[in-house]
């Protein structure tokens, strides 16, 4: 038999998440059924209070300083959207902070993995130059802010990108950005577009915007 | 007491003093071994042993002027919208009250033990905890409430991954799905006395 709802002060819910957190989460579902859409918000809101400093230690140890508490604060929305989700059961205080730790940590990973993905779509690398021997090496991003540097180089990328031909901006594309071989580049550009270009000229197209790339930037 | 100690030992106090210490900046400080010793010391340390601080209502108000406070409060009330409970208290109706009208929209027979039967099951459905959703249970509830159903039988995201964690396996969205759909069915005992309201329920449609 499930025990009938009653609001809880907010010292007592707080108290109540640290000696039975899945009795808290339990108070939280209750009030949502009960109708008590105000008190479950508030209690909703003490348990985020209560995780804050745990979440934004965690996420330090990966994040830049400055971007802390920009991280922490996603990380704290999944948490909240976990809890109301239907947790997993939570025997005491420590497996709930474990709980919210490794969801902390998966939200930098996927911050992490995200920016990754969105640089190999956005950005070009301009300081690897693949060759047709070697394909493409992007740097890894070893963590969060590694891609929030990089994604600082976007406008000057491009805007070099931006005053090249049409034909050009097409080579720079397709070796540069998607990572096509000189010879593949060659092949698309005669076959799709009927341009004759050869591989060395396509080389030469993508050095130049990288050496234009390297220049603005480091003007 | 060796470096390391030290910067654990001041880690600590920091923390208990509520403090709000970057762990990137204190591991920065080591590396190879003693930065992974230190790592766990900290982790292990932030999980388990770290005191509670009792509740602090200044710092509670001022929390609740950050943006984020009010996106906890936004999750909620998104929540409260797709609720299968929260719909139920909404149309001010019981539980017994709903399964009347889930077993006359269903057009199942609605006697004493059916309607008590149906209320249970959607009590676990309510509750998370019912094993399947069937399309019936599923367009009858949508039109009584007018929610679908299907947000009160999501599982969490971070679940069944955080009872594996001891393994060290991080299992694919799609192994997780299908474990938790075998566990369910594992753990579902077989309703005795199987009747039209254990069709509604449980039978694939």
């Amino acid at each position: 038999m499930p025990t009938p709802y009653r609001p809880l002060s907010d010292e007592a819910f707080y108290d109540l998440v640290v000696s039975d957190p899945d009795r808290a989460i339990a108070h939280i579902h209750r009030a949502l059924h009960a109708g008590d859409l105000q008190g479950g918000e508030r209690a909703t809101q003490i348990l985020a209070f209560g995780q804050v400093r745990l979440i934004k230690t965690v996420v330090s140890k990966n994040v830049r300083a400055d971007l802390v508490d920009e991280v922490a604060d996603g990380a704290l929305e999944r948490v909240v959207a976990a809890v109301l989700a239907n947790p997993p059961e939570l025997l005491n205080f420590k497996q709930f902070c474990g709980w919210v730790a490794r969801i902390s940590k998966c939200h930098v990973a996927s911050i992490a993995r995200d920016k990754r993905e969105q640089l190999r779509r956005d950005a070009i690398t301009i300081d690897v130059e693949p060759s047709d021997e070697q394909p493409g090496k992007r740097p890894e991003l070893e963590s969060i802010e590694a891609g929030y540097e990089m994604i600082g180089d976007l406008d000057l990328i491009r805007e070099q990108y931006d005053c090249r031909s049409e034909d050009h901006r097409l080579i720079v594309f397709m070796r540069v950005e998607l990572g096509f071989s000189s010879k593949e580049v060659v092949e698309i550009l005669a076959s799709e577009y009927g341009l004759e270009y050869t591989p060395n000229n396509v080389d030469q197209i993508a050095r130049r915007f990288r050496d234009d790339c390297r220049e603005a930037r480091e003007r | 007491m060796t470096t390391v100690e030290k910067m654990f030992a001041d880690f600590c106090a920091a923390y208990e003093r509520g403090e709000q210490p970057n762990l990137g900046d204190c591991l920065a400080a080591t590396s190879g071994a003693d930065r992974r010793g230190l790592e766990a010391r900290i982790d292990l340390y932030l999980i388990e042993q770290a005191p509670s601080r009792p509740f602090d209502a200044d710092a509670f108000a001022r929390e609740l002027e950050r943006p984020v406070m009010k996106r906890v409060a936004d999750i909620f009330a998104e929540r409260a919208a797709v609720d299968l409970g929260a719909a139920r208290a909404r149309a001010g109706l019981s539980l017994d009250e709903l399964a009347g009208a889930l077993l006359a929209a269903a057009e199942v027979e609605d006697g004493a033990k059916q309607r008590e039967k149906a209320a249970e099951y959607l009590g676990r459905l309510e509750a998370g905890s019912l094993a399947i959703l069937t399309g019936r249970v599923r367009d009858a509830l949508r039109t009584i409430l007018d929610v679908d159903p299907a947000a009160s039988f999501e599982r969490p995201d971070y679940g069944f991954a955080f009872r594996m964690r001891a393994s060290s396996i991080e299992p694919s969205a799609d192994n997780i799905e299908l474990a938790e759909m075998l566990i369910d069915a594992a753990t579902t005992p077989s309703p005795l006395g199987w009747d039209e309201v254990d069709e509604l329920f449980l039978a694939n449609d």
